[in-house]
């Protein structure tokens, strides 16, 4: 089993909370979530529902910049599955090696998902 | 360790120390100073007669505690103890009246990602661009009197100026540097007047024995060896000779070998592996926080005769539950951190409170002259003019 499935979303998006990324197999390079299962879910489905994609499809999310992983990470993105039937999953990303786009931490800030200060700091990468 | 408070309230973007003045940049634009020697002038009139220029001292004139004439004195127990008593009476916080902040003018730039001044010009990083703005700057004003210059397209988190260069960080975009911005070359050799592109990558850089260290990503920082005039430069204004770099040579090179001495000997062949949280570099020292959030000082040393830099010592300077350091800026001896929800001064293994809540700027002074023991903290409610003092480390001459 490489995880626990949820879904469909509203959008008709199943999703794979990966085991990988809880601290399965080799731990190199996998940043790992701290959240349950369900609220892993809940902020994939923020993001499905609210569109927050990059332009390659990619979608990035946030908790309201509560911490969602193993080192404290704010953001999580969950790259567009190859295939179309495939489960998306996520993971946290540190900012300072992947960062959602621009418009889209502006738009967080704006609906109050994330602070100013915390906007800042994703642009700047520090998170 | 003492800390004195003077609280600036308003919503700012950011704050910076310069030529006594307190530059306050908001929100939608406009730019705003405070003019440091008048506060704490008018404090020092306000209070009795006891803290009678410790205000001055603290805030405005740093330099007045280093030197051979304050050691002089605080050699003396009684002048020592009347004077730290004299701070201890002075108030932690004052809030400072809204009066005080007037406007200099409107720059049009907000949400800034980064600020600095260098010689007189205002720098501004964003993420439409990097702009600056020359402002008029007499004793009692800062007026923004000419419009401000868009000077590079590419997002911009970090502005680098000294050494008469200005390098822009510009995250994927990368490292951008533009030598001799207020030509001072005239009589020599002549740079282009433009940006060079230096680096496909740049996160942030910082002076390390007087070369760059471009930080590719948080944690891989790569040096890149500066060349400089050759004839001497002086200040049009000061007359002092200053370095002008007119260009980096040869291929960047890794400072990885300075950081393998803060792991264990069995995991220093898996370091590549075992990424760090953050590092961050002074002059000499670099500062790391591995996953397991123990933050190191590596103290490096310049090889006599050999263009080799060595760690000489790798030391924990706190495993204690810190949390993870998002920024590091350094006062004296000691490090300011910035935490997610606060801000702290680390000193001989003691942990200050300096601001509560997320920060949205830090900035400490320790080039400068005056405020060299001062820290700004721009926070959601306000901006913090904070001042330590530590009479031990005064007596050390290392304030």
């Amino acid at each position: 089993m490489s995880g626990v499935e949820f879904g469909p979303t509203i959008s008709g998006k199943t999703y794979l909370c990966a085991r990988w990324h809880r601290g399965a197999g080799s731990v190199n390079h996998k940043t790992e979530w701290i959240i349950s299962h369900l609220e892993e879910y809940d902020v994939f489905c923020c993001a499905d529902t609210a569109s927050w994609a990059d332009e390659r499809g990619n979608y990035w999310s946030v908790k309201n910049g509560e911490p969602i992983g193993k080192n404290e990470e704010r953001v999580a993105k969950f790259p567009v599955p190859q295939n179309s039937h495939d489960p998306w999953h996520g993971y946290p990303v540190m900012t300072g090696e992947d960062k959602p786009p621009i418009p889209l931490i502006d738009q967080w800030e704006a609906g109050s998902h994330i602070s100013r200060s915390m906007a800042k700091r994703i642009k700047k990468g520090k998170v | 360790m003492h800390i004195k408070k003077l609280f600036f309230p308003g919503q700012f973007d950011d704050a910076y120390i310069y030529m006594q003045k307190l530059l306050l940049f908001d929100a939608d634009g406009e730019l705003f100073f405070a003019d440091l020697d008048r506060i704490v002038g008018q404090i020092e009139d306000r209070h009795d007669s006891s803290v009678k220029s410790i205000g001055t001292h603290l805030f405005t004139r740093n330099d007045w505690l280093a030197g051979e004439r304050i050691l002089s004195l605080f050699a003396n127990t009684a002048i020592r103890q009347a004077f730290v008593e004299s701070i201890e009476g002075f108030p932690d916080q004052i809030d400072v009246d809204r009066r005080h902040i007037r406007k200099s003018g409107r720059l049009g730039v907000s949400d800034l990602l980064d600020v600095t001044v260098y010689n007189r010009r205002v720098f501004m990083g964003t993420d439409t661009g990097t702009y600056h703005a020359d402002l008029n700057w007499t004793s009692r004003e800062v007026e923004v009197d000419r419009a401000i210059r868009k000077r590079h397209d590419a997002m911009c988190v970090q502005v680098n100026a000294k050494y008469g260069s200005v390098s822009i960080s510009c995250g994927d975009e990368g490292l951008f540097t533009r030598f001799d911005e207020f030509g001072r070359l005239a009589n020599e050799r002549r740079v282009a007047d433009e940006w060079r592109s230096v680096r496909k990558q740049s996160h942030k850089t910082s002076w390390f024995f007087g070369n760059l260290l471009n930080y590719e990503s948080p944690i891989e920082p790569m040096l890149l060896q500066v060349s400089s005039s050759t004839n001497t430069i002086r200040n049009p204004e000061t007359r002092t000779p200053e370095k002008v770099i007119v260009g980096f040579e040869g291929d960047p090179t890794s400072v990885d070998h300075l950081l393998t001495g803060i792991f264990p000997m069995r995991e220093r062949s898996l370091f590549s592996k075992n990424p760090l949280l953050f590092l961050f570099n002074t002059s000499n020292r670099l500062y790391a926080q591995t996953e397991e959030r123990t933050f190191f000082e590596v103290v490096v040393k310049h090889e006599k005769n050999q263009r080799k830099l060595a760690a000489r010592e790798s030391k924990v300077i706190s495993d204690s539950p810190l949390g993870r350091i998002l920024d590091v800026v350094t006062a004296g001896k000691s490090v300011v951190l910035e935490l997610f929800n606060s801000v702290q001064l680390l000193t001989r293994g003691r942990l200050y409170t300096l601001a509560e809540g997320e920060a949205l700027s830090i900035r400490s002074y320790p080039h400068s002259k005056r405020f060299r023991n001062l820290v700004t903290i721009v926070v959601d409610e306000g901006v913090y003019v904070i001042a330590l003092f530590d009479e031990s480390v005064a007596m050390e001459n290392q304030l």
